[in-house]
């Protein structure tokens, strides 16, 4: 085993004093950690390693030892599980990374020799037996995914560590997955695609390809001794890894949301790989994501170990973010967002092809339109509820999976398909998907500096309707006021083509076009010009799960050989950002009525901001319940209590009365609920505010999901007066847009036939 | 020797390959397949078949679904670092327990092997062939990927089966197999 210096932190005492003794948010961050770690060692077992590696103090690292033990207890009922057997790579990966943790806590002397061998066999042999084993399974070099590269590295990462040297010296195992983790690492990198983007979706580019290519690069070059591997182009493709990172960056909307781009529809992002890229190339959109956008109170697994945050305070960058830091972005093979210099206005246009017959993660989404307005979700797109969505479930669509022992049971993939998205449906063909390795894209015209993606579609519809010419779509951001998504379809024969819309709830009834307003006050409305069509609308229950569980669909649609569509899309908000109020009283307590607690809570000395659950800001125990009370003065008329994000079993009390949070059941995870202040209490001057609310203890809470600790705060808000779309319309080739605020009179050339 | 010991000594030293081979932990039969492999040598041939044939007498599919009380039977078990226990609705003896942590590991192991050892001959090839329709998806891959090394013309009609297989990893080496076969195959030949 490699002993020296803790692999991957040579630099561990200059990491340990900056931990230790600094007093900005990234020793506040280890703090954190630290208190998760001590209070719960159990529940927060992640956390633990990398906590005593830094403080070595006895009582951390007897913490440290005991969570090596209890996984290595683990592994051989782990060999029966049906996750083992059929997706070794989401077991291989935590399986490097504790064999990481392991050397690290053997070069401060945790365990003595006879322990430290012993541990030392049994992680060598299982990797081998069952991890090795699954690297091989993995068809060389045609399968490049986060399966693949979470094999490769972890097998890479644990021969190098416990590799022994030459013959005769042991290490036969190791020996064999060092070389061949090696080798396959590189190819794996190189066959990626030279976007950044391995078709995942964002869940997995996030959560594994995205973390895995900072250990990946440092990896490499501590056994190669070449330095700047991250811009590397790595052959075949000239694939650099560095592209990966710039990718999980793009996927945040401003908002904090990633693109809702797979079966799991919106989440948040991890930190650590913005860290790295921060760290490591000194983009701008790193550290403003990092610092801007990004939820600290969030614990997902990445590569299926919940210690994202050990990596980000391992990788974070010196330099402060770039507060003002363009989002637009654009890929030739992949999509493109444009986004209002202030934000607030955000459209991505998506084209990156989809897998054949069955899109599982890479949905089939030919130029999808995904919008955003003041950071707050637009458009609905993601996964059904538990059971599926019997709206998007089609006869064609049914297909046996192998995920369990023993069981074999049948799932339906059509919320996969086109007519789940915000895409052309052409004759109805919801289920409309690839079912060839054929090329699905034609040409692209990408240009976020022009405020303007445009991308051929065809030859996908093409593949399902022989007769289809052209399918085409650009999206424009005007003036940072306005969007238009002009579609384009012709084909030999007569067509009924839909332009569909798939968008959160609620319907407003606007006097022209279609219109939604979401719970939290952002507006988008939709007004197609060119006239021709009709507008079907439909309320789906049932998907995407969240944020609300339903989405409203929309049609505009028209039957024709040549079909040409042009739509303005505006997007405004009714209610403002709000007065953050600090200095809540805050009181642990299991019991569930205010007038149990109500006492205890305003006689509490404990005052709270709710940026983060207690035991995370403050040497406080790790309880499940907290609540939160203040007398909060306002201006008397209507008004809004923007709730922090994150609550779990949350119970709202304004002057004692409860307020029925049910509304905001699917969406709190992922959007700070906004609650209108009931009419009758608008009127009062001051308000006392009671909130109780669950926080996560354990990683485990999520139940494999991730959990979110509440963050944000409270914020007392107001009702705005929106601006409005009052007219649209296209005459002589001039684009003419009038709202409350003002006129714009915009010369907008049709895509050419 | 414990298991460990064993795997390490097949991997350094031939003269332990025939022992590891008749092992009985499935752990060390699996390092001695590796080995073979890695050593290329057709010496090796008759014991990775005896492998596979002591393989295709093992419970390796039978395992009912195993519930673990505080973790799951899914890959949510992968991110938790805590104590678990298998429990299943039957009773199973070692030996059978055994068996379902193998599944298709030792057979993998040999029919890589045989690919990169190469020079089977025609009952070798036809028991490869009949790997193809294994159980289990992984061995059906090392199957498809050893006959495009030591395959015949024959062998294609066995891979055409998996072709289209909804499996990516087994459709894609029973695909590279076919066309490797083919190109290898005589000007004029039936393929």
């Amino acid at each position: 085993m490699r002993m020296g210096e803790p692999f991957l932190l040579e630099d561990v005492d200059g990491l340990r004093a900056s931990l230790l003794s600094g007093s900005d948010r990234r020793t506040a961050l280890f703090e954190m950690l630290r208190s998760s770690a001590r209070a719960a060692p159990q529940d927060f077992a992640w956390f633990v390693p990398f906590v005593a590696l830094m403080t070595r103090d006895p009582g951390d690292v007897e913490r440290a030892r005991n969570t090596i033990r209890i996984y290595v207890a683990k592994l051989e009922p782990m060999s029966f599980c049906s996750g083992l057997q059929f997706h070794f790579w989401c077991f291989a990966f935590p399986h490097a990374k504790v064999s990481l943790y392991f050397q690290w806590l053997c070069t401060i002397g945790a365990f003595d020799a006879e322990e430290e061998e012993r541990i030392r066999r049994r992680l060598v042999a299982y990797h081998f037996v069952n991890f090795y084993y699954g690297l091989r399974t993995k068809p060389d070099p045609e399968c490049v995914d986060n399966q693949t590269l979470s094999l490769a590295l972890s097998t890479a990462l644990v021969g190098v560590l416990f590799d022994e040297g030459g013959p005769g010296a042991g290490g036969g195992m190791a020996r064999i997955m060092r070389d061949e983790g090696l080798a396959r690492l590189p190819t794996v990198l190189g066959h990626m695609d030279p976007s950044g983007y391995s078709g995942e979706g964002s869940s997995y580019m996030d959560c594994v390809n995205g973390p895995a290519i900072p250990l990946a690069i440092e990896l490499l070059e501590r056994v190669t001794g070449e330095r700047d591997l991250l811009r590397k182009g790595f052959p075949p493709n000239d694939a650099q890894p560095v592209k990966v990172l710039r990718m999980v960056a793009r996927e945040f909307m401003p908002g904090g949301l990633l693109l809702p781009w797979d079966n799991y529809g919106y989440q948040f992002g991890v930190r650590s790989t913005l860290a790295y890229g921060a760290r490591k190339t000194g983009d701008p959109l790193f550290s403003y994501l990092l610092e801007k956008e990004c939820i600290f109170t969030y614990d997902i697994g990445i590569g299926w170990a919940y210690d994202d945050l050990v990596w980000t305070l391992v990788w974070w960058p010196a330099a402060g973010a770039d507060a003002d830091c363009p989002m637009d972005w654009a890929e030739p093979r992949v999509g493109g967002a444009l986004v209002s210099t202030d934000r607030n206005r955000y459209c991505a246009q998506l084209w990156d092809e989809s897998t054949p017959d069955v899109p599982t993660r890479a949905h089939v989404n030919p130029n999808a339109v995904l919008f955003n307005g003041y950071g707050t979700p637009l458009s609905a797109d993601g996964a059904p509820v538990p059971g599926g969505a019997p709206r998007f479930q089609y006869a064609d669509t049914w297909r046996t999976i192998h995920h369990f022992i023993g069981a074999a049971p049948e799932s339906n993939y059509g919320d996969g398909c086109a007519g789940a998205h915000s895409v052309l449906i052409v004759d109805g063909k919801e289920s409309l998907r690839a079912h060839s390795e054929q090329p699905q894209l034609g040409a692209v015209d990408a240009r976020p500096g022009a405020r303007t993606l445009r991308a051929d579609v065809t030859p996908l519809y093409r593949e399902n309707f022989p007769d289809v010419r052209r399918v085409e779509r650009r999206t424009a951001l005007h003036e940072d006021a306005f969007f238009t998504v002009e579609d384009r379809f012709d084909a030999e024969e007569s067509h009924v083509v839909a332009s569909r819309f798939l968008l959160r709830p609620e319907w407003t009834e606007p006097p022209f076009g279609v219109a939604i307003r979401t719970p939290e006050g952002a507006t988008l409305h939709l007004a197609e010009v060119l006239g021709g069509c009709r507008i079907h609308r439909e309320s789906v229950a049932g998907h995407p799960a969240k944020p609300d569980g339903a989405c409203r669909l929309t049609d505009f649609v028209s039957e024709g050989r040549r079909v040409r569509r042009l739509f303005v899309a505006f997007l405004s908000r009714d209610v403002d950002d709000g007065e953050a109020l600090p200095g809540f009283q805050a009181l642990a307590d299991p019991r569930d009525d205010l007038a149990d607690v109500r006492g205890a809570l305003f006689a509490s000395g404990l005052r709270l901001d709710l940026a983060c659950p207690a035991y995370m800001e403050a040497a406080l125990p790790v309880s499940r319940t907290w609540w939160y009370g203040r007398r909060v003065r306002r201006a008397a008329g209507p008004g809004y209590l923007k709730l922090p994000l994150g609550l779990i079993r949350p119970a709202l009390f304004l002057d004692g009365r409860a307020i029925d949070l049910a509304p905001w059941a699917a969406s709190r995870d992922l959007i700070r609920p906004v609650v209108p202040i009931p009419a009758d209490l608008a009127s009062v001057d001051e308000l006392e505010v009671v909130l109780r609310t669950d926080v996560p203890v354990s990683h485990y809470d999520g139940d494999g999901d991730g959990t979110i600790g509440f963050s944000g705060g409270i914020a007392a808000c107001r009702p705005l007066e929106p601006e409005r779309l009052l007219h649209a319309a296209y005459r002589d080739g001039i684009l003419e847009v009038g709202t409350t605020s003002r006129t714009y009179r915009i010369p907008y050339a049709l895509m050419e036939d | 020797m414990d298991s460990y010991d064993w795997m390490e000594r097949a991997l350094a030293d031939p003269a332990s390959l025939d022992a590891a081979a008749g092992h009985t932990d499935w752990r060390v039969r699996y390092a001695a397949a590796v080995a073979m492999g890695r050593r290329r040598d057709p010496v090796h041939l008759p014991a990775l078949f005896a492998m596979l044939e002591r393989e295709a007498g093992r419970p390796l599919y039978d395992q009912p679904r195993a519930t673990f009380p505080g973790s799951h039977d899914d890959t949510r078990m992968a991110e938790q670092i805590l104590a678990v226990h298998e429990t299943f609705d039957r009773e199973a003896g070692e030996e059978e327990r055994e068996a379902w942590k193998c599944r298709g590991r030792v057979k993998q192991a040999c029919l890589f092997a045989i690919g990169d050892i190469g020079g089977a001959d025609a009952a070798q090839r036809r028991a490869v062939e009949a790997c193809l329709r294994d159980g289990d998806d992984v061995v059906r891959m090392a199957a498809a990927r050893a006959l495009g090394r030591i395959g015949d013309g024959a062998s294609l009609a066995a891979l055409s089966g998996l072709l289209d297989a909804p499996e990516f990893c087994s459709r894609t080496e029973a695909r590279k197999s076919t066309a490797r076969l083919r190109a290898a195959a005589p000007e004029g030949s039936a393929t």
